[in-house]
């Protein structure tokens, strides 16, 4: 693993890429700052990565209340076995697949919230999935919450982790500049057409002249910086991609590889400060145990390495990962042992700023909405904690009306 | 920033002379402006002719673009029946890659972003596609003609919700952007001038996919705005925003960011000739453009290569100076990933341009654009569009001669003294070495010079407009 | 009126010329350099047996001349054929064609001779990734070896380019040299056998069978001697698949079994997978025949043993034949389908092809149907059903003044009753409830009319705005119909097109196909290029934006391509079960202005 000042001796020695010390990227000249602690929520250096859960995940077997005898009425093919269960309160627990996410709650890293969802829920995927993306109930919208939290980032970018031909989210559409979608690290790189191994040697060093120039502050001095910036940074990546060693190892899953990417991203401080993966097969209308617990699993074990990895590295307390669904599912079991579409459901924060707890009760399975829980928090409470007290942007703005924030990170004392 | 000229002299018409001469600096500066840049024979020409008729030229197109309407109309009709949003995507491609009247395409896009409306919420190529034509009917026409006619545009009024509002509930999403983005800017209007305008659009509604106003939806009772009372509907509106002195202010700005600088804020001072004019041409495009392009300010030094090149001007202008044949549909598709997605606009602000172009994502992008244009190896856009074929055309055959053909024809040789020695070096050190041995030496020669060109354009400087 | 194409007798007793020539020519080879093992007279002799799938080219310099012709006949049709004579691409592969010409000092069909001559294989092999490699079997050491250098000469350069380039490594393997690249490549030649994998077990299982014995190879296994009968003598390229190893994956295994788990599946395509159940491996061969480009799907087993609701596909019901009826084709016709499929034996054995769960739902469906099937119950008219139907789509004119801008072609489906008063008088009044229903959202009228003596009831959309803001006028497209004629049931999307259909189907007669025939087909390419004339417009318009042709010349590839089509005739697929084998066959034959030879 190279040390910054590997990094920009190595920059220095090997090309005239910062020839120009005037054109040195804010990145590379910063000293040890990015890997201290946010100072305070809001601070320059938070990041959020989030995690989108894709068809509905079942809230009910996600986080279980055990103890309600209606919890066994309801589910009886996919009743979760008591001893396997986490227990995290007294009377709710945690999927037996979540074992990652009880030692990170021990940690004081994690925050489950129960109960979220908005009012009067809609069943589709795509129109619930717009919703949350949005951030509003507006009928086709073309804006999402984190493209427009990027308006008021300004000179920060983002990037969605995609697998492959995944298209981007709407979440991030709407922001100033365009938010690449990446699936490998490879894909991050400048393109050349060699006909030989000098050829190619050649053209890379016109590139390196192109973006060192001469010119006084102005336009043409700004794409000459961001071009250093990007050809320092594909270079950065590039190494990357074949050196970066994991403090902890990462599962095999695609989940993992993705969040992996998210973790190479975070240490070679590209700016981006936000960070979209996503994991799919949660629509779970038959035989739901076994995938279920299997995309728990992903999840959590994935979820759990990536945290690892970058508190090893010093980024704990910079980053908050969240997971959302579109919607929970029913909150009886079908005839085809499987749960069909329903609504309220948890939501998690993983971070070393985050509420670590519970927050909120469980829905109640005695009142239901057309046999679906009803929420108690809406998801736009939760945006406007992340929004106000981590990123430090006006959730007001991005989500046209003040929500009163849910109480999911650590209020401290500046 | 303030040019070092009074009002009088920046608006004042640019003439030649010897320390301030017409030369291919000027010529490539005027293209990339009021069209999508120039081809080596446009270039010449243009010298050749002056500034004047030059400008002249591009203000009424070239002979036959009527007929080109004609067809392309003919295309949009098939597209919209298929309801294919890409091909509705690539068909604008092909009207400003190949249309013989390019400001006329310019001014449509510049439209696009002024009324930004996108098919994300509209979900329909038809009435997209009608805006579109509308937008281009007026493109250099009557500003106040296009925005009455825009008001009652399907796609428009899907856009801001104009068709859902009532009587009992008017929605004031468009009255509130009439003001805000369409022709007064914020500071000029109060929330309660946007209240009562938004009742006089009530009843506007969509039948048979045409405007239909609807009497018994519409509030009809008297209502004060911008100062005015009276039982206004939604064309006395538009009128009322028109009047106000702040509205050809507005569009005056709009337009100096457009062709002179995004760097720049004028003040009020330097505008007002523009406004003027505009007011008292009753809002004539054509003659603001025209005066715009013939000033001293626009040929000025603070005006060269102040604007960050839009996607679309960075995907088109290489095709035409190349004079190629490309796929319109490939090149709607790259130009998403450069952060340019025509007929989808991030909001109603439109694209934020300038600077926001510009990030290490959409840079590499530009690389791989720019790449898969010149390398002629990429199937989705094929050979046609080959720099080397074009440097044999001029018969531009050393190293030598196409280093600076290339140099002018994109950079109107701008590039500095290291960069140009950069590409010589290039060329000098691929003159041997092992290349395939089943090469022949024009594929050897071909490469270099299509690489020598992929090179030209990727300096910062031809991201600049 | 189609006609049937007659079956090939083929046999392994009858071996070919060809196969005859180069086998001596092999064994003159084989004295004269007979101080090392043998050199293999074809390239099975270097096949281990343990492989899963063999696609063997018995002449490569006549499957490149077939190919070439093809190429040049189909030309016209392709979009920018122009483009690409002229492409870059082409001139590269036409350089190097040309440097491996010079660096070989022969021309390349000489050459092609030379190091292929005995045949071309590839092969792919049971590991996972899956095993790829190329096996050409030449006639001149010399050559293959020269081959062998510049390809790695090529491959290098090629590496020499990218900015990752796989490194270059050799080794030695049973006293051959290999040369590999990366993880992904390597090559041998072993005197005149040239060899390629992208695995490097794979090169070697091929380097270990070289040198062995050939009688172990997969030219003297069992698979291979229960495969040559199945292959047509002659043929330009044929393809063999182990089926037992396919079958052990868990999806295909369920996608075969019965209760089927997605029963569609097996109503439509049943016959075949019960083939492929019952077969351990098929053969695809190509072939060409006089003026006829065959492909033809084998496999070993037939009506014989078919399980008993797939029987249902079988032209055979309680041991008699039953010939399928003649294809219709109407004017304009672009596909006709004239096939078994017998209704009343897929609901009476219901119980083995849907699994449990569904069988309950079906039964339950069926209880209730007789409330809105105005008393007859869904089983009870899939009995009144035969087996013999047939399945026409063409191009008809426009029957409304407004036109969409594209032309949906007409469709008709015939069935066979077994009882047709019965059925008639029990579908009717469904049918118009449905239409009565349907006239709720939209506007039209209902039509009686005469027809040939039989009663057509046809539904016709008003011609207004609301019809018309219904999917951009797509309803413009039909007039559907429907009528009883004789023991047929005609359900039509176009009353023209029924209109012609109606005397047709009162003809009697069968199709002239052999017995076992259980499915006839054709395809016209003149219906086709009726059809997109009618959709000009859309095809200039994909032009225009996926190619960057001017209009004027996009017109004319479009005519071009309409030309093309009106000039060719017709595609036919036949499926014919014999006892103990399966065989489906497409035939197309090339227009007679092509000559046979470029």
């Amino acid at each position: 693993m190279w040390s910054r000042r590997e990094f920009l001796r190595s920059c220095v020695a090997s090309s005239s890429l910062v020839a120009v010390g005037l054109s040195i990227p804010r990145f590379l000249s910063r000293t040890a700052a990015a890997t201290l602690p946010a100072d305070k929520p809001g601070g320059k250096d938070t990041l959020l990565v989030v995690v989108q859960l894709t068809g509905g995940n079942d809230g009910l077997n996600t986080v279980v209340p055990f103890k309600d005898p209606l919890y066994a009425k309801y589910r009886q093919a996919l009743r979760l076995p008591l001893p396997q269960l986490h227990k995290i309160e007294d009377d709710v627990a945690l999927h037996p697949s979540l074992k990652g996410f009880a030692e990170l709650l021990d940690d004081g890293a994690l925050c489950v919230v129960q109960g979220v969802g908005y009012p009067n829920p809609s069943q589709s995927h795509f129109r619930s999935m717009d919703i949350w993306h949005a951030g509003s109930m507006a009928e086709n919208p073309s804006e999402g919450w984190l493209g427009k939290t990027l308006r008021q980032l300004s000179g920060s970018q983002a990037f969605h982790i995609a697998q492959e031909n995944e298209e981007a989210p709407l979440a991030l559409s709407g922001s100033p500049g365009r938010v690449p979608s990446l699936t490998r690290l490879e894909d991050f790189r400048l393109h050349m057409r060699a006909a030989h191994r000098g050829d190619l040697l050649a053209q890379r060093k016109v590139l390196q002249q192109a973006s060192a120039g001469t010119s006084s502050p102005g336009l043409l001095d700004f794409i000459q910086r961001t071009a250093t910036q990007t050809y320092a940074q594909v270079q950065r990546l590039q190494e990357l991609a074949q050196s970066y060693e994991p403090r902890v190892p990462y599962p095999a899953s695609g989940l993992a590889q993705r969040l992996k990417l998210v973790a190479q991203l975070i240490d070679a401080e590209v700016g981006a400060r936000i960070f979209y993966v996503s994991l799919d097969g949660f629509d779970t209308h038959a035989e739901q145990l076994a995938t279920h617990g299997r995309l728990l699993q992903e999840l959590s074990d994935a979820v759990t390495a990536f945290f690892k990895d970058m508190s090893a590295r010093g980024h704990r307390d910079r980053i908050v990962l969240m997971t959302f669904s579109e919607f929970g599912r029913r909150v009886a079991e079908n005839g085809s042992k499987g749960t069909d579409h329903g609504a309220a459901a948890p939501m998690f924060l993983v971070g070393g700023r985050v509420h670590a707890g519970v927050v909120g009760n469980h829905p109640s399975l005695a009142d239901l909405d057309m046999g679906n829980l009803k929420h108690h928090t809406d998801f736009r409470q939760v945006y406007a904690a992340v929004l106000d007290q981590w990123l430090g942007v006006s959730s007001r703005q991005v989500l046209g009306s003040a929500f009163r924030q849910a109480p999911v990170l650590q209020t401290r004392a500046t | 920033m303030k040019p070092a000229m009074t009002p009088e002299q920046a608006w004042a018409a640019y003439r030649p002379s010897p320390d301030n001469p017409w030369d291919t600096r000027k010529v490539l500066h005027l293209y990339r402006r009021a069209a999508f840049g120039a081809t080596y024979a446009e270039q010449q020409h243009a010298l050749q002719i002056g500034p004047h008729k030059a400008i002249d030229e591009l203000i009424s197109g070239r002979p036959g673009w009527d007929a080109f309407d004609r067809e392309a109309a003919g295309l949009a009709e098939t597209i919209a029946s298929q309801s294919d949003a890409l091909q509705m995507r690539a068909w604008w491609f092909h009207c400003m890659l190949y249309s013989p009247h390019p400001l006329r395409e310019k001014m449509t896009l510049f439209w696009h972003n002024h009324f930004a409306t996108s098919q994300a919420k509209v979900q329909s190529v038809r009435y997209m596609l009608g805006q579109n034509q509308l937008l281009r009917r007026h493109a250099l026409g009557s500003f106040r003609t296009l925005l009455h006619a825009i008001s009652e545009d399907p796609a428009m009024m899907v856009w801001l919700d104009t068709h859902l509002s009532t009587r009992r509930q008017p929605n004031e999403n468009y009255a509130r952007e009439l003001m805000e983005l369409f022709s007064l800017g914020i500071g000029n209007y109060t929330e309660q001038d946007i209240r009562e305008a938004a009742r006089a659009f009530t009843g506007w509604q969509i039948r048979h996919h045409r405007y239909y106003f609807n009497a018994s939806e519409h509030d009809d009772g008297p209502k004060t705005v911008l100062g005015r009372s009276g039982r206004f509907n939604g064309h006395d509106i538009v009128d009322l925003c028109l009047d106000h002195p702040a509205a050809a202010r507005f569009l005056a700005r709009k337009l100096f960011r457009f062709f002179v600088s995004e760097e720049m804020t004028p003040d009020r001072e330097l505008l007002e000739p523009l406004a003027q004019k505009l007011r008292s041409s009753n809002f004539d495009v054509r003659s603001a453009v025209e005066t715009i392009l013939r000033s001293q300010l626009f040929f000025a030094p603070i005006a060269y290569r102040s604007r960050v090149k839009s996607p679309v001007d960075f995907a088109v202008g290489i095709v035409h100076a190349l004079e190629g044949r490309i796929g319109p549909t490939a090149l709607a598709q790259a130009t998403e990933n450069l952060g340019q997605k025509i007929f989808y606009p991030p909001s109603v602000k439109g694209w934020d341009g300038g600077r926001a172009w510009i990030n290490a994502s959409t840079l590499i992008e530009r690389h791989k654009l720019a790449l898969a244009i010149t390398s002629t190896e990429d199937s989705s856009f094929g050979d046609h569009c080959d720099p080397a074929a074009l440097a044999r055309k001029y018969q531009k055959n050393t190293d030598e001669q196409a280093l600076t053909f290339f140099l002018e024809l994109f950079l109107a040789n701008d590039l500095h003294e290291q960069g140009r020695q950069a590409l010589y070096d290039y060329l000098a050190q691929t003159r041997r070495g092992s290349f395939p041995p089943y090469w022949t030496d024009q594929d050897i020669q071909d490469h270099r010079v299509r690489t020598l060109c992929y090179l030209v354009l990727i300096q910062p400087e031809f991201q600049l407009d | 009126m189609a006609k049937a194409l007659p079956t090939l007798p083929y046999s392994h007793r009858q071996c070919s010329d060809s196969i005859r020539r180069v086998a001596t020519l092999s064994f003159c080879l084989g004295l004269l350099c007979a101080k090392t093992a043998p050199l293999p007279a074809d390239p099975l002799e270097v096949i281990p047996p343990n492989v899963i799938g063999v696609v063997k080219v018995e002449r490569p310099t006549k499957l490149v001349d077939t190919a070439w012709m093809l190429w040049n006949y189909i030309q016209p049709a392709s979009p920018n054929y122009r483009r690409f004579q002229e492409s870059a691409a082409w001139r590269r592969v036409q350089h190097m064609v040309r440097y491996v010409e010079k660096e070989t000092g022969r021309g390349w069909k000489d050459l092609l001779f030379e190091v292929s001559g005995r045949g071309a294989a590839l092969v792919f092999f049971p590991t996972d990734p899956v095993g790829v490699a190329l096996v050409l079997d030449g006639t001149s050491e010399p050559a293959v070896q020269r081959l062998y250098r510049v390809t790695i000469a090529l491959i290098e350069s090629e590496q020499n380019r990218q900015e990752k380039p796989d490194a270059k490594h050799t080794s030695v393997r049973r006293g051959v040299e290999v040369t590999g690249f990366g993880d992904n490549l390597f090559l041998a030649a072993y005197k005149s056998v040239f060899l390629v994998a992208n695995r490097r077990t794979a090169l070697d299982d091929l380097l270990d069978q070289v040198a062995g014995d050939p009688k172990h190879s997969f030219a003297y296994s069992n698979a291979y001697r229960q495969a040559r009968p199945l292959i047509p003598d002659g043929s330009l390229v044929w393809a063999w698949q182990n089926l037992d190893i396919v079958k052990r994956d868990e999806n295909i295994k369920n996608l075969l079994a019965l209760p089927s788990f997605f029963p569609p599946f097996h109503i439509l395509f049943g016959g075949l997978l019960d083939v492929v159940h019952r077969s351990s491996f098929l053969v695809v061969s190509a072939s060409q025949v006089d003026r006829d480009m065959v492909l033809e799907l084998r496999l070993p087993a037939g009506s014989a043993g078919m399980r008993a609701p797939m029987q249902a596909h079988l032209a055979r019901a309680a041991g008699k034949d039953t010939p399928l009826l003649p294809l219709l084709q109407p004017e304009h016709t672009v596909v006709s389908l004239s096939f078994c499929l017998d209704w009343a034996q897929l609901w009476r054995e219901r119980s083995f092809l849907f699994p449990v769960d569904q069988l309950k739902v079906l039964e339950e469906f069926d209880k209730n149907s007789g409330r809105f099937l105005f008393g007859t119950r869904l089983g009870q008219l899939l009995e009144m059903l035969g087996r013999r139907h047939r399945l026409v789509i063409a191009y008809t004119e426009p029957a409304y003044k407004r036109r969409p801008p594209n032309r949906l072609p007409g469709f008709a489906l015939a069935l066979e009753l077994r009882e047709p008063e019965a059925f008639a008088r029990a579908i009717e009044a469904p049918l118009r409830t449905v239409g009565l229903l349907g006239s709720f959202a939209v506007d039209m009228q209902l039509i009686e009319e005469q027809v040939d003596g039989e009663r057509l009831i046809a539904y016709r959309f008003e011609e207004n705005d609301k019809n018309q803001a219904i999917g951009d006028g797509v309803l413009f497209h039909f007039t559907p119909c429907f009528a009883r004629v004789g023991n047929q049931f005609l359900l039509c999307s176009d009353m023209v097109l029924a209109k012609r259909l109606i005397p047709v189907l009162k003809a009697p007669g069968t199709a002239d196909a052999p017995a076992g025939t259980a499915v006839l087909a054709e395809f016209s390419f003149q219906g086709l290029a009726k059809l997109f004339e009618a959709s000009q417009h859309y095809l200039v318009v994909q032009q225009v934006l996926e190619q960057g042709l001017p209009t004027q010349e996009a017109q004319e590839v479009v005519l071009r391509q309409l030309q093309f089509f009106s000039s060719q005739k017709n595609v036919r697929m036949q499926v014919l079960y014999e006892p103990h084998q399966y065989c489906q066959r497409l035939v197309w034959t090339l227009a007679p202005s092509v000559k046979k030879d470029p």
